[in-house]
């Protein structure tokens, strides 16, 4: 068994209580040598002032593991920012990071940290920051899989991040054009576009969307600047399911994708 | 002594000069704005981790937090140029949070330090990004280049500004004055800015509208179409013989959007009024709002000698269901004016065109359907009197 499964546990004996949430990061490193290993535990105990934490690095896999005790998974993430700095000042990351929180630690069981060993070992690239996600229920599938077609790159960004938070799975297409090949390619569930698109505008993609139905229909989800009646009704007579106008909340738009899709 | 031909190859030089020197500033230019382009993408590179913290944690409890370590002047206006791409995106929670995190980021305090800057252009962009940040502690900062500033467009970029930050009445009350006062005929450009707001400006229109300046009064009426508060009854009325004729025209509009303010008096009084622009807008309105009852005044009207008063009547009676279309019909019977009836005929047929264009609408096919029926029987028996009398 890895080094860190045991190191975990031996964690959450010290803690507190099995009911505080928790926080664990999991790093691919290179060789560590136990000096390194205490440079970066007594640079992270100086970023982080009263924080409970526990760090322990297994040899065989290169991987080392912050365990922090209360930490929700937004706290997780900004203490993983830090550990990626201190990582990447000395030069021993190697790989991707990838982050879990557990509402509860008790959750956090030694099946869930296997599989996030097994994971962060398989990731490909360098210095990124991965979430974990893990269902209690044990199932693995997405929320539903979403295609964006936005020319707007901060909205694409943004959503991307976002909807993937809720379990979507989300690709995206920059233009009419690339809308309708993606969407040929993936039959989403449900299709978030704006009418202000190059090549193809918002209108065309949805007459080909219509077109091109032939099991299930995907629901569509206008979002778009144009708040105009007549923009809204011809969403509508094209069989948009939902229209929404920029300001967004990005709130409301996940309450609605999430009754569409459902 | 020197002579024309060597001052003129001194200007040469001279001129020669001159370009290499303008060739050499544009060439500083080009080199720092690439430069500030670098150190851009090299800082956004930078803070790619963290600006995927800030996006996806918009709707968590407690506060975004902001990045570990000292963050310089440069890296600050980076991030800030970030966030407020995000801020005009997005309302509601996540909206809040990034304007919070401008605050703790120190932004909101530098910006206010802009405000007092000797560069003109630092000042209106320091004012854009605290209306951005809805930094209300910036209020008085900008009330003050609005009243000490050239007058320039620059007044709109303030006052803009000034609507986002302002969480009192009096404030945006201030603005409006100092606008109207600084140009005329820019009212509607005054309610836009207005509904940049956080706070609910009905309460502002309507005591503008009780205004003595006619200015401030047009400012009031047109953010009241859009902001309907009750009990104004009586001030419209008084304001339907303000000496200002634009207002006059403005106050019947207002009125005209609510059926309870159309009453058999002011709709006989407006279609007969002086101003043919408040005879127009409400022969308009009554079939607009489908107002069956006035079909007798909206016949009485289309001899009105304004041409638009007389179009605005025929179309209302075309838009009221069959009994609008058969008064428009019976004015081609009773009317000895040629120009009135032509004029009749012509709304007729673009009436009954209407039907050609599939509607979606059933109750719409089916109202055409009588138009029709009720237009083909009463021309038939038209053309049978005439055969008549013919004989």
């Amino acid at each position: 068994m890895n080094s860190l499964v045991p190191a975990f546990h031996q964690f959450l004996q010290a803690s507190r209580s099995e009911h505080n949430s928790c926080g664990i990061i999991l790093a691919a490193c290179k060789q560590l040598s136990p000096t390194s290993v205490s440079y970066i535990e007594e640079a992270l105990q100086q970023k982080s002032t009263g924080l409970h934490m526990q760090i322990s690095y297994d040899k065989n896999t290169r991987l080392l593991a912050v365990y922090l005790e209360g930490q929700n998974r937004s706290e997780t993430h900004f203490f993983s920012l830090q550990v990626k700095d201190v990582l990447q000042e000395r030069g021993l990351l190697a790989g991707s990071l990838l982050i879990a929180s557990f509402s509860e630690s008790k959750q956090a069981t030694s099946y869930v940290l296997q599989r996030m060993i097994q994971e962060v070992m398989e990731l490909a690239g360098y210095g990124e920051i991965k979430l974990f996600f893990h269902r209690l229920d044990g199932r693995e599938e997405t929320a539903g899989s979403i295609l964006l077609v936005n020319h707007d790159e901060t909205v694409n960004e943004f959503l991307q991040i976002f909807l993937q938070q809720k379990g979507y799975h989300v690709t995206i297409a920059q233009d009419g054009m690339d809308g309708v090949q993606k969407y040929q390619e993936l039959f989403p569930d449900l299709v978030i576009t704006d009418l202000n698109l190059p090549i193809m505008d918002g209108y065309q993609l949805m007459e080909r969307i219509k077109q091109q139905q032939t099991g299930p229909a995907s629901k569509i989800v206008v979002l778009t600047d144009k708040k105009l009646e007549e923009d809204v009704k011809k969403s509508f007579a094209l069989g948009a399911s939902d229209y929404i106008t920029k300001p967004f909340s990005p709130v409301e738009l996940a309450a609605r994708v999430k009754r569409l899709i459902s | 002594m020197e002579t024309p031909l060597t001052i003129a190859v001194y200007m040469l030089y001279g001129l020669c000069g001159a370009a290499v020197l303008g060739l050499l500033v544009l060439f500083v230019l080009k080199l720092r704005h690439l430069a500030a382009d670098k150190r851009e993408r090299v800082c956004l590179e930078k803070y790619q981790d963290y600006f995927f913290y800030i996006q996806a944690y918009g709707e968590e409890e407690g506060r975004l937090k902001p990045p570990a370590g000292v963050l310089t002047r440069s890296e600050k206006r980076i991030i800030q140029k970030k966030l407020i791409s995000l801020l005009e995106r997005f309302r509601g929670i996540h909206r809040q949070k990034l304007l919070d995190l401008c605050e703790d980021l120190g932004l909101v305090e530098m910006d206010l330090k802009r405000l007092n800057s000797w560069w003109k252009w630092s000042r209106v962009d320091a004012a854009y990004n605290l209306g951005m940040m809805h930094a209300e502690q910036a209020v008085p900062g900008i009330i003050r280049l609005m009243k000490k500033d050239d007058n320039d467009a620059s007044m709109f970029i303030f006052a803009r500004a000034l609507a986002k930050c302002a969480r009192q009445e009096k404030d945006l009350r201030e603005m409006v004055k100092l606008l109207v006062a600084y140009r005329q005929n820019c009212q509607p450009l005054i309610v836009d800015i207005l509904s940049d707001s956080q706070i609910d400006t009905g309460p502002l229109f309507v005591s503008l509208v009780s205004e003595e300046d006619a200015d401030l009064v047009k400012v009031g009426l047109i953010g009241l179409t859009s902001h309907v508060q009750p009990g104004m009854g009586s001030i419209l009325d008084q304001l339907v013989n303000s000496a200002d004729k634009e207002v006059r025209i403005k106050v019947v509009k207002l009125l005209c959007r609510d059926i309870r303010y159309l009453t058999k008096r002011n709709v006989s009084l407006f279609l007969t009024h002086p101003d043919w622009e408040i005879s127009s807008v409400v022969a308009k309105a009554i079939g607009e709002l489908g107002l069956s009852t006035y079909i007798p005044l909206l016949k009485r009207a289309v001899k009105d000698p304004h041409w638009w008063v007389a179009r605005n009547s025929m179309n209302s009676l075309a838009q009221l269901q069959v009994d609008g279309f058969r008064a428009l019909c019976s004015i081609l019977e009773e009317e000895r004016d040629s120009c009135i009836r032509e004029m009749a005929n012509q709304v007729i047929q673009k009436e009954l065109e209407k039907g050609k264009f599939p509607s979606i609408d059933l109750e719409q096919q089916i109202t055409h359907q009588q138009k029709l029926l009720f237009y083909q029987e009463w021309s038939r028996k038209t053309l049978n009197t005439a055969h008549a009398l013919e004989k």
